[in-house]
């Protein structure tokens, strides 16, 4: 990221902060692109979930986890989900990429008990603070993008492609 | 907004033609004052508020339309049909299939479980009935051995022991029962992409269902199942059943498959 980028998204994180909105930042391991996230304002402290976010990024489990993607997702909808999640969702396009790409991806409802699920990976991955859903995640050893899932099936591959190892 | 389901080849079971459907494939009916309802502690009864019927044509128009119900995830997986031959083990067949059907939801890779490897520790390896709750109960703390090392129907003891280390990577660990005879439940279940374990008692056969349907010519809707009878049984191996006749006795959705 440029000096000039990097200084255009200080301002916009300082103007949403000074109008009640909370950014996170989760920088790309390969220094490249740099993603943000809103996260549901005034739910709980910026640094808080920052703070969260570092906690997990240590577990060893996600650190030996490699390439793996995580949707977490309300399916007890009050109104349809837009097309385009669902296609995303259970649609074909990102399901074979991510078969063929990545070493495990999994959808889970928010509200899916996974105390008993038996890869301490996707434990400590549910964990992490997350917006209004549906929500991705994206892990490359640590959590590389974590943010809204895209609407439609292109915009969700043009970011797993881009955080691709 | 009027819309009917497209069927394709599926047969639809009614009041018309259900008697054609009874065939006793060894389902026994769950001892319901030894085990009530919601009594195993993997699957607590479902309390949540349904999808009000009002809002069902929509998300099955938008299903069907994306192609992204459970059964068009299953077919594009390849996925395979149960099989259970001469067994009476429907309820372990459905049951399984139900817990297989949420594994590809969830985005694991599938791997096919030997029903008769759960049947068989059951029914003291003995070719019996039994029902859902057993199965679902043995899936969750034990798990089911692959078909690749225990073949789906084989009723035989000695494949007990070796293959026992096998299971633990093929467990349903959490399930939700539903209230009996609530086809608004069913239903919802269906929306949710949850995979169910049916009881119909009419028919005396446990089915997994997987997708939901309206149907055309009224204003019924109904539940697309698997039937354990392979690929070519009525036509595609899926059966309909319209909502006069899918109230089911004992339901269990799957909410998380652990493993792989």
């Amino acid at each position: 990221m440029t000096i000039s980028k990097r200084l255009l998204a200080l301002c916009l994180v300082l103007t949403l902060a000074a109008n009640g909105c909370r950014l996170w930042v989760v920088p790309d391991q390969r220094g490249g692109d740099q993603s943000a996230a809103e996260v549901d304002s005034g739910a709980d402290d910026g640094s808080a979930t920052e703070s969260k976010i570092a906690e997990i990024s240590e577990s060893g489990a996600i650190k030996a986890g490699g390439y793996r993607v995580l949707v977490l997702l309300e399916t007890d909808f009050k109104k349809p989900m837009a097309d385009g999640y669902v296609q995303a969702i259970y649609g074909p396009e990102v399901r074979s990429w991510l078969k063929g790409n990545s070493q495990g991806f999994r959808f889970f409802d928010q509200h899916t008990p996974i105390g008993k699920e038996a890869d301490q990976f996707w434990k400590d991955a549910a964990k992490l603070p997350h917006g209004d859903l549906p929500w991705l995640f994206i892990f490359n050893g640590k959590p590389s993008y974590t943010g809204p899932l895209p609407q439609s099936p292109a915009e969700v591959l043009k970011l797993l492609k881009a955080r691709k190892p | 907004m009027s819309f009917t389901s497209e069927l394709g080849d599926a047969v639809v079971i009614d009041e018309s033609n259900a008697h054609e459907f009874v065939h006793d494939s060894g389902y026994v009916e769950r001892d319901w004052d030894a085990d009530p309802l919601g009594s195993e502690p993997c699957a607590p009864l479902n309390t949540d508020p349904t999808i009000p019927r009002d809002d069902w044509d929509e998300l099955i128009e938008q299903g069907e339309r994306t192609k992204t119900f459970v059964n068009h995830l299953l077919d594009r997986e390849g996925v395979p049909f149960k099989y259970q031959a001469s067994t009476n083990f429907c309820a372990s067949n459905a049951t399984i299939c139900a817990g297989q059907a949420a594994q590809v939801v969830q985005g694991q890779a599938f791997r096919s479980w030997s029903p008769a490897s759960v049947a068989c520790p059951i029914t003291g390896f003995v070719n019996k009935g039994h029902w859902p709750k057993q199965v679902v109960a043995y899936l969750s703390k034990y798990g089911a051995v692959p078909s690749t090392l225990w073949p789906d129907n084989e009723i035989n003891e000695s494949l007990f022991k070796p293959t026992f280390a096998a299971r633990d990577d093929n467990r349903v660990a959490e399930w939700t029962e539903q209230p009996r005879f609530s086809f608004e439940h069913l239903m919802t279940a269906m929306l949710k992409r949850q995979p169910t374990a049916a009881v119909f008692m009419w028919m005396k056969h446990v089915v997994c269902a997987l997708y939901p349907v309206k149907l055309p010519g009224s204003d019924h809707y109904g539940i697309g199942c698997r039937n354990s009878y392979g690929p070519r049984w009525n036509r595609n191996g899926y059966l309909v059943i319209d909502e006069a006749k899918a109230n089911a006795d004992e339901m269990f959705s799957v909410r998380v498959v652990t493993g792989m």
